[in-house]
């Protein structure tokens, strides 16, 4: 990819379409480069995935990278749960339950070497 | 196995720099690779916060990090959301890694983290609501682990448990 010359992380307009270039498209403030590299076989694999979407590399891989950046934030700051699972959940927050044996021995054996 | 033995010195601390930590071995590369390598960059950026297990020269022995986590509802029915603070998405606790280094195994360390993650998250609700921890467990003898301190696993979900925050308090208050 360091190979391939990439100005800026913004959208390039088409010149062939002046309509899209005239919609307001607001540019970011600050753009920054992204740099990897990658095997000539795998850069070629993924410049003929732009090219099938009819994408420049540029919008292809910012478009891939965000995907791929929301699932893993998401992964790891919220959990979608299934109707069963909702269910459970939501039953075992109201039931109130008292902790069992081996986690109240476990809690106190915490607290003893806490206060040690 | 080893013989049991509750000699060893250590208290639980956020992660500092002074902490050592590169000879820490899990027998999980990525696991260690977080601690050496993202944990402090986490902290900074406020995306977890990692609490290290440390021995009084302050190697690095064992860690967990915790983090703001959102479980997302399915529809319920009407009386039981009435019941519930915030809904469709409950606040809960993230419980995202925790290991112990495996030359300090059989000496009860995992479930004392586990128990000093379960007390500071229940400290932190005085700060900020949260109905439960989350734990990911990397493995069936992870999930093996928290089961047996009562942690629930989702049937659809089946590396992720939960355990509510209601139980939680009565361990520590």
């Amino acid at each position: 990819m360091s190979t391939q010359r990439t100005e800026t992380m913004t959208r390039s307009s088409r010149k062939s379409k002046p309509v899209q270039a005239a919609k307001t498209h607001k540019r970011p403030a600050k753009t920054a480069r992204v740099e990897a590299r990658t095997s000539a076989r795998k850069k070629s694999f993924y410049q003929r995935a732009a090219d099938l979407k009819g994408q420049s590399f540029t919008e292809f891989v910012e478009d891939s990278l965000d995907q791929a950046a929301a699932l893993a934030h998401k992964e790891f700051e919220a959990l979608e749960l299934s109707a069963r699972d909702s269910k459970a959940f939501v039953t075992a927050l109201l039931a109130d339950a008292a902790p069992s044996r081996t986690l109240t021995a476990a809690a106190k054996r915490y607290k003893e070497r806490m206060e040690a | 196995m080893h013989q049991v033995t509750e000699e060893i010195e250590f208290t639980v601390e956020p992660l500092a720099k002074k902490h050592k930590r590169a000879d820490f071995s899990c027998g999980s590369e990525p696991l260690d690779r977080y601690l050496k390598n993202q944990a402090s960059q986490d902290a900074k950026r406020g995306v977890a916060v990692p609490f290290v297990l440390v021995t009084p020269v302050n190697k690095v022995i064992g860690y967990y990090t915790l983090s703001a986590f959102s479980i997302e509802l399915e529809k319920l029915p009407e009386a039981q959301v009435r019941k519930l603070p915030k809904y469709p998405d409950v606040p809960t606790t993230l419980l995202g890694r925790l290991a112990t280094d495996q030359n300090y195994r059989g000496l009860g360390l995992g479930e004392h983290l586990l128990m000093d993650a379960l007390h500071r998250s229940y400290r932190a609700t005085s700060q900020i609501a949260s109905y439960a921890v989350v734990v990911d467990a990397k493995d069936e003898s992870a999930v093996a682990f928290y089961k047996k301190y009562d942690f629930q696993q989702f049937q659809d979900r089946a590396n992720r448990l939960f355990l509510p925050m209601s139980l939680i308090k009565k361990l520590f208050s």
